[in-house]
């Protein structure tokens, strides 16, 4: 303990202590009167440089952690985005589903309008033929609705084809360009009439024909062709379609024309069948 | 002179650090007191008059380089320094742990320094907030950040002491 004691009152550690003491308290006096510490001033100067280089890397370090700091604000901030952006898609995927619905029932009310005559029922295109052919449909309403096979089914655009089967809550269409399909018709610029069937060769291009056309009548591309009413199953004036092409029937000496229909039956999602409707024929 | 030179480089180099990097980068609660480190390991590996005059040098560059124009660390600095030299020679070995006995009592007397700083300075000074936000952060940085300083010192004595236990 004495050796710890002599260690203290040591010249070298009076010394110091002096020296620690002066340069504690000239540069703090100096301080307080406005002067300038020199010492001070100096060692700054000389440590500047490697200040800057310092403070430059921790920056650099400071500005790499802000990354990872920041990623969990971005992740947030992603997710949030994320949340927004499924509520906004579910907002226009709705938008669109109205607007189609309002397009829709705007179709709808103009073919009522167009045929007061007719009775609707609406229905919605729920399966297609399991097999590649495509123009047969099954539809949502059934015998529960007053559906009944041979009524017809229509769309805004045109003639689609009629029921063949029912059930109670569904039944079943086939379009007019399946070959079991034949449709009274006459073309409504001048009048003539025909009759419009599928073929096996033009149903897989959605075409269909009109036969037994006279082969001096006054048909030409571009005409449409309207339902004449003629049979038991289509009111008269459903639009069905529009020639593309008239050729000669050698066989039965008659004129064929080739019809686009008007309704795309590939795109097909609504449709109405007429339920009832008043009987007029030419 | 070499040894001189090393010393000055480590005390200079810890002023520098401390002031520059880690207020510069942001990232850390508190800046750590390199110099404290630097003395006490200067002290247990080349003696107590070594550490003491590093520690007026650590004093003068920390107040210069740092401070406000109040200058009371290096009388500080140099009775750390003296007082662990002493202490080192004559109780514990001279190996890390002795080292971080040492550290964290000089951390727990650099707590009360500051402590008694802010209380003389801060006329409202709100205890429990400066114990959160500069007291205990400063404290633990000062122990964690001081290792690597650790083995600087111990490799700027280790040239002109063949005998350090390496324990």
């Amino acid at each position: 303990m004495g050796t710890i004691i002599k260690l203290f009152k040591s010249r070298f550690f009076i010394i110091a202590l002096c020296t620690a003491l002066l340069l504690s308290i000239i540069p703090t006096v100096l301080c307080i009167m406005g002067q300038g510490d020199y010492v001070r001033s100096a060692i700054q100067t000389a440590a500047t440089p490697f200040q800057w280089c310092f403070t430059k890397i921790g920056e650099g370090l400071g500005g790499y952690s802000v990354y990872f700091r920041s990623l969990s604000d971005l992740r947030e901030e992603n997710e949030k985005l994320r949340e927004e952006l499924r509520n906004s898609q579910d907002k226009v995927y709705d938008a669109e589903l109205i607007l189609e619905q309002n397009e829709y029932l705007r179709s709808y009310l103009g073919v009522k309008a167009e045929h007061s005559d007719f009775s609707f029922e609406e229905a919605t295109v729920i399966g297609r033929e399991s097999t590649n052919y495509r123009t047969v449909y099954t539809l949502s309403r059934g015998t529960m609705h007053g559906v009944e096979v041979n009524m017809p089914v229509i769309t805004e655009d045109g003639l689609v084809g009629y029921v063949t089967e029912t059930g109670a809550t569904w039944c079943r269409a086939v379009s007019l360009v399946e070959t079991a399909s034949a449709v009274g018709a006459y073309v409504e610029r001048s009048g003539v009439l025909g009759v419009v069937e599928g073929t096996y060769e033009l149903r897989f291009d959605g075409l269909c024909r009109m036969i037994y056309i006279e082969p001096d009548s006054d048909i030409r591309e571009g005409d449409r062709i309207l339902t004449s009413g003629v049979g038991s199953i289509y009111p008269r004036g459903l639009c069905v379609g529009t020639v593309s092409r008239v050729d000669a029937d050698p066989a039965t000496r008659t004129l064929a024309a080739t019809i686009v229909p008007d309704v795309d039956f590939s795109d097909i999602s609504k449709v109405m069948i007429i339920t009832d409707y008043k009987v007029f024929t030419e | 002179m070499g040894r001189i030179i090393l010393f000055f480089i480590l005390i200079f180099g810890s002023a520098v650090i401390q002031t520059s990097f880690f207020r510069a980068a942001g990232i850390f609660p508190a800046s750590p007191d390199l110099l404290l480190a630097a003395v006490i390991g200067i002290a247990i590996y080349d003696g107590e008059r070594s550490a003491a005059a590093a520690g007026v040098a650590a004093g003068v560059f920390a107040e210069a380089l740092g401070g406000d124009g109040v200058m009371l660390l290096p009388v500080f600095y140099l009775l750390i320094g003296y007082v662990f030299g002493i202490v080192s020679r004559f109780f514990l070995k001279k190996n890390f742990l002795s080292w971080l006995v040492y550290m964290l009592i000089a951390a727990n007397v650099r707590l009360g320094y500051s402590f008694s700083y802010l209380m003389i300075t801060e006329p409202d000074l709100n205890l429990f907030l400066a114990f959160k936000n500069i007291l205990i952060p400063e404290f633990i940085m000062t122990v964690l950040f001081s290792i690597p300083i650790y083995f600087f010192s111990r490799i700027c004595a280790r040239p002109f002491h063949k005998q350090i236990d390496m324990d």
